[in-house]
């Protein structure tokens, strides 16, 4: 109970000193007009995902998926440089110094970043969440919002991932040689690598391979596929398919229906793997931390740890 | 506040070797009971270091720290448990309120929710802070702010209570109530007070330890540190192109330019000059003394 109580007031004071602050307000003003612009309309002279010129109709389930799969894209990315000054800042304000003069261990002191890392990228993924509820309704090619499959994607999808970024955002700090920039680089090609790698799976089935998928294309892409092949023969197999913020000439894209993921036990397991992956990030980054000793190196440390 | 059993903080031979070979400390030795001990030393002079020692954040070189028996770099945790420590560049959570952010320390000493909210109330009234506690950390004063670390470390009624440099920035009137305030934490438990500035020391410390570089110059009772320099202060009023000449040749506690010329105060074995006349040691005058000494020696 008292460690449950401590990672909560941990994330807590953490968390509250991040979102009480007219940045984070501007941050959620972005990242609402993030959600916007994820959902063009036929109109629109971008697409952000097309297969052989066709989409989804924006119904809770397209809308849901697609925009929690960009937010995924984006969050996971930009999320990992919004956050990584949670260990920096208690350094910065002598606070670390007070706590490591308490009986908190590294390992609680570095999940407690994490989680409020967690909290931070899920507040805005939750306003993404409510945003793409007031967009599908704005677009209005369904005009029915269902709750589950338009929030299911957020929590299965995007939640998993913004775990792990929160985790290797706190182990990067740890590290003294990832905390400024060149941890900063390496990131950008970790993500680049991880997006290229994760792309190559082509997972398919119900297995939890699929739902591993970090950026979860393997999750909802090949369904979509399916669904668009029902509607225009050889949608299938079209080559042409693009996903991210595609310019060009109007596209004028037909659509399709399609009803959403169907969240198997092998899907969910996949997804929550990264949760997993976070806590043992988060861990390792316990046991790679200085707390705090502005001179002792981590071998030093070990010796009372 | 509760009374403990006899508590005792023994500093065997700790020297503290930064990277890059900076030595810090060096052969440092004390023992500490009951009371406020003052630790007194110029900027430099490895208090801050010791300090961190003390509250189990860095380890020493070489030497040991012993709290109840063990050794503080072996097992920390016993200490921990029973320790308030205030650091010298002390910083806050600006968005969060006086109880939040006590809120934040008192789940990391381990109080449980209901002994926390009333010892949060408790010292929340003893720093004079109640009709503020709701009030934004950012828009405190420094004299708030620093009342707020003195909050914090006693959340857990603290055995050894390590504050660093914990008058700087305050106004007099700040400091005054901070020394007031320290002066009534002593009692059966033990309060380490780091600074450089002796009146902070003058009025409450039981026991003063003068450092300088590094080193342990002397730890004794303030009154046993006025009777080292008994007869060896002087108070000499001098011609103001004197004074250069008059700081050379002897440790200068203090010069006031009057009408009549400049009022030295200074220290010297006998009397520096006709019209020298005896004055009553301050501990400002020890502290000097000792000092001044060390760097004779040193050079």
């Amino acid at each position: 109970m008292t460690t449950w109580r401590l990672l909560y007031h941990l994330a807590r004071a953490d968390f509250l000193q991040r979102v009480r602050s007219y940045g984070f307000l501007v941050t959620l003003g972005f990242t609402a007009y993030f959600c916007y612009i994820c959902l063009p309309p036929h109109e629109a002279s971008y697409v952000t995902l097309q297969m052989g010129g066709h989409r989804g109709i924006y119904n809770s389930a397209y809308v849901g998926t697609l925009v929690a799969m960009e937010t995924t894209l984006i969050l996971s990315l930009a999320g990992f440089y919004l956050v990584k000054n949670a260990i920096e800042r208690d350094i910065r304000t002598g606070v670390g110094q007070i706590l490591a003069a308490t009986p908190l261990t590294k390992s609680l002191y570095t999940l407690g970043k994490t989680l409020s890392n967690f909290a931070v990228l899920a507040v805005m993924s939750g306003v993404i969440a409510l945003a793409a509820g007031v967009m599908q309704f704005a677009r209005h090619e369904d005009a029915t919002i269902r709750i589950w499959p338009l929030l299911a994607p957020f929590l299965f999808i995007v939640l998993p991932v913004m775990a792990a970024v929160a985790s290797v955002a706190v182990l990067f700090e740890v590290v003294p040689k990832l905390r400024g920039g060149l941890g900063n680089v390496i990131y950008f090609f970790l993500w680049i690598f991880a997006c290229a790698a994760m792309a190559g799976l082509h997972a398919e089935g119900g297995g939890w391979l699929r739902g591993a998928d970090l950026m979860a294309f393997s999750v909802a892409i090949p369904s979509m596929r399916s669904a668009c092949e029902l509607a225009f023969a050889g949608c299938a197999t079209a080559t042409d398919f693009s996903m991210g913020f595609n310019f060009g000439e109007h596209w004028n894209l037909s659509t399709f229906q399609w009803v959403g993921v169907e969240w198997t036990a092998g899907i969910l397991a996949g997804r929550l793997l990264w949760f997993g992956v976070a806590a043992g990030f988060a861990l390792l980054a316990g046991a790679l931390f200085h707390r705090f000793d502005p001179s002792g190196s981590a071998a030093e440390k070990s010796k009372r740890w | 506040m509760r009374s403990f059993p006899c508590v005792r903080l023994t500093i065997e031979k700790i020297g503290k070797t930064y990277r890059g070979g900076k030595m810090a400390l060096r052969d440092f030795s004390l023992e500490v009971g009951p009371g406020i001990l003052g630790l007194l030393g110029p900027n430099g002079a490895g208090k801050s270091t010791l300090m961190r020692i003390l509250a189990t954040i860095t380890l020493p070189t070489t030497g040991r720290a012993i709290w109840d028996g063990t050794d503080i770099a072996r097992s920390p945790d016993g200490l921990r448990s029973v320790l308030g420590y205030l650091p010298q560049d002390f910083g806050v959570y600006a968005n969060l309120s006086a109880v939040e952010f006590l809120e934040y320390f008192a789940a990391a000493k381990g109080l449980d929710g209901r002994s926390a909210r009333r010892r949060i109330d408790e010292l929340l009234d003893v720093v004079n802070l109640v009709d503020a506690r709701k009030r934004p950390l950012g828009q405190y004063s420094g004299g708030m702010k620093q009342r707020v670390g003195i909050a914090q470390a006693l959340l857990n009624d603290p055995q050894l209570l390590i504050v660093d440099e914990p008058t700087a920035g305050l106004d007099p009137e700040e400091r005054l109530r901070f020394r007031n305030l320290l002066s009534e934490l002593g009692g059966d438990r033990i309060v380490i007070l780091s600074t450089h500035i002796v009146s902070d020391v003058e009025t409450c410390a039981t026991s003063i330890a003068l450092i300088s570089g590094g080193r342990l110059l002397v730890h004794d009772s303030p009154a046993a540190l006025l009777r080292a320099v008994e007869g060896q202060v002087w108070e000499w009023v001098v011609p103001g192109e004197e004074l250069a000449a008059v700081r050379r040749s002897y440790p200068t506690s203090n010069t006031v330019h009057r009408s009549d010329g400049v009022h030295v105060r200074l220290l010297a074995d006998r009397s520096p000059g006709s019209g020298a006349v005896r004055a009553a040691p301050t501990l400002e005058d020890a502290y000097l003394f000792w000092v001044s000494r060390d760097r004779v020696a040193s050079a």
